[in-house]
């Protein structure tokens, strides 16, 4: 493997964008028919990042909720990475009566984490599942684990990142908003792409352009 | 290809899924009807392969929380995706039990899942295959780190308390008087020391008992403690003396607290037995000023205290 740094062109760019786009497309609907309940995605933003440029993402995304929950999950096969799932308090309650899901019995816990690892599961797991389609590559879901409940969003880098020594440099980031029932629910994807996908990525992306 | 290879592959595979010793693994049709079963789940449920094939999940695991079961099904059908759950929100998604019955005292298996959906080559989804992973050793474990580690914060938080009456203990009261003596130095901000003794104690064990020595120091230490804010530091600082440090307040404020704890103190007859002992306090206050050692916060407190008693107790003195 190339010891360059994974660079795309802009056109490439634009063709994974597109790829992305359609990939999502058929993740919202089949999100929908699960759910039973209205969803738009926005254009996914598909850009690298280093780890600076993460910790800015992560620290402005913070600022639209109040208080949130998290889980990650990692997926691995021709296309691997990890995915973090971002989904606001009240957000998190809403969908918990749209999925039918009784009233939390346990009064000191505001956030029904069934639903949270449902809906996490099901946005996260469609949404690779239909990437990895989209590029022709191979991938795998492990099992999600839950970083945070009801925290600030302040917190979230620290959460995600902030534990460890990173040691990795540049990553795809497919950063995707999703809106329930308009607006009612709101919640974040970010799917970071590992550099030992990059080179796959870039084959299958020179594929599509022939 | 060979097709007697390819069979003899498949009937291996087949051999390795119904046998694997770790796993338990069973498939399902859209109605929730059993239509896999292997040894795992044999002998962990106790009941045969023809036994359970046919039946719905419903009538096996009767307990199960079904609603949830079902929601994860029509997900690894319509979102044609594998989904998971993890001993730590859901320990037991199926009540299966607990092979270390002997040397645990966990009654049911403890359990992490998967949920997939098997396509058939027209791409719709028929079954949908559940594993189970026996995670009881892990999570028995995790459960043993955790409850020791709350202990060790218990014993820790303990550890810094006086027995009699749940304020501060002295050693920790001292460390906190340095912290915060660096933080007052540090941001400018004020700070009051205030030492306590109650006026004739020997006299009320004399009279009344150790006993009831013992329940005048817990009370004051009540009466102290409620006249608090939460970033105060109560404590019990020796015999009859306590010990308050107030962070961010200043010489003035520190007056008007220390009149409402005496003022307090010698408003509520202490009841012990058939006696209600009247108890009152005497107060000494030193004000922290740049460059205060915390020797010097203690002594200047302290003499405030002996001026208070000499001028005839039941009083509050500024150093």
């Amino acid at each position: 493997m190339s010891k360059d740094k994974q660079c795309f062109s802009s056109e490439e760019f634009d063709v994974i964008r597109e790829i992305v786009n359609i990939s999502m497309g058929s993740a919202g609907s089949l999100l929908a028919e699960y759910i039973g309940a209205f969803v738009t995605l926005s254009v996914p933003n598909v850009r690298m990042i280093d780890q600076e440029a993460s910790s800015i993402t992560l620290n402005k995304l913070g600022v639209e909720y109040d208080a949130i929950n998290i889980t990650r999950q990692s997926f691995s096969g021709a296309l691997s990475g990890e995915a973090i799932f971002i989904i606001d308090n009240s957000s998190n309650q809403e969908m918990s009566s749209i999925l039918g899901y009784k009233a939390c019995e346990d009064n000191n816990k505001n956030i029904n984490t069934d639903v949270l690892l449902e809906i996490s599961q099901a946005i996260i797991g469609t949404c690779i599942r239909d990437i990895g389609q989209g590029f022709s590559l191979d991938v795998y879901l492990s099992q999600p684990t839950i970083i945070g409940t009801e925290q600030p969003p302040s917190k979230l880098y620290d959460l995600v990142f902030g534990q460890h020594n990173t040691n990795w440099h540049d990553l795809l980031l497919l950063d995707i908003y999703f809106s329930i029932e308009t607006n009612k629910i709101k919640c974040h994807a970010l799917i970071f792409i590992t550099e030992k996908s990059l080179q796959k990525i870039h084959a299958a992306v020179n594929q599509l352009m022939l | 290809m060979n097709s007697n290879k390819s069979s003899d592959t498949i009937n291996l595979a087949a051999d390795i899924v119904m046998n694997i010793p770790t796993v338990g693994l069973f498939a399902v049709d859209t109605r929730l009807n059993i239509v896999l079963w292997n040894r795992f789940m044999e002998i962990h449920s106790q009941l045969s392969a023809n036994e359970a094939i046919g039946k719905n999940i419903s009538e096996i695991f009767p307990d199960t929380d079904i609603n949830w079961l079902s929601r994860k099904i029509k997900g690894a059908v319509i979102l044609k995706t594998v989904s998971y759950s993890s001993w730590r929100d859901k320990p037991f998604v199926f009540f299966l039990s607990n092979p270390r019955a002997i040397t645990s005292d966990e009654e049911f298996m403890y359990q992490d899942c998967s949920f997939w959906p098997l396509k058939e080559t027209s791409g719709t989804i028929t079954y949908v295959c559940i594993s189970i992973h026996d995670v009881t050793e892990i999570a028995c474990t995790q459960k043993l780190i955790e409850s020791v580690t709350e202990e060790a914060v218990r014993n820790e938080e303990l550890s810094n308390r006086d027995g009699l009456t749940g304020l501060y203990n002295r050693r920790y009261f001292d460390n906190q008087i340095i912290n915060e003596l660096n933080r007052a130095d540090l941001y400018g901000w004020d700070m009051c020391l205030m030492m306590t003794d109650i006026d004739h104690f020997k006299a009320i064990n004399d009279t009344y008992g150790h006993q009831a020595g013992d329940e005048v120091l817990r009370v004051v230490g009540l009466i102290i403690a409620q006249q608090l804010r939460a970033i105060d530091i109560p404590c019990r600082y020796g015999g009859e003396e306590f010990g308050l440090l107030l962070p961010r307040v200043e010489s003035s404020q520190a007056i008007n607290i220390g009149q409402r704890i005496r003022q307090k103190v010698s408003d509520t007859p202490i009841h012990y037995m058939e006696h209600d002992i009247p108890v009152t306090i005497s107060i000494g206050i030193s004000a922290f000023k740049k460059n205060t050692s915390h020797e010097a916060l203690i002594r200047s407190a302290d003499n405030a205290l002996y001026c208070a008693k000499n001028n005839g107790r039941n009083q509050v003195v500024m150093s």
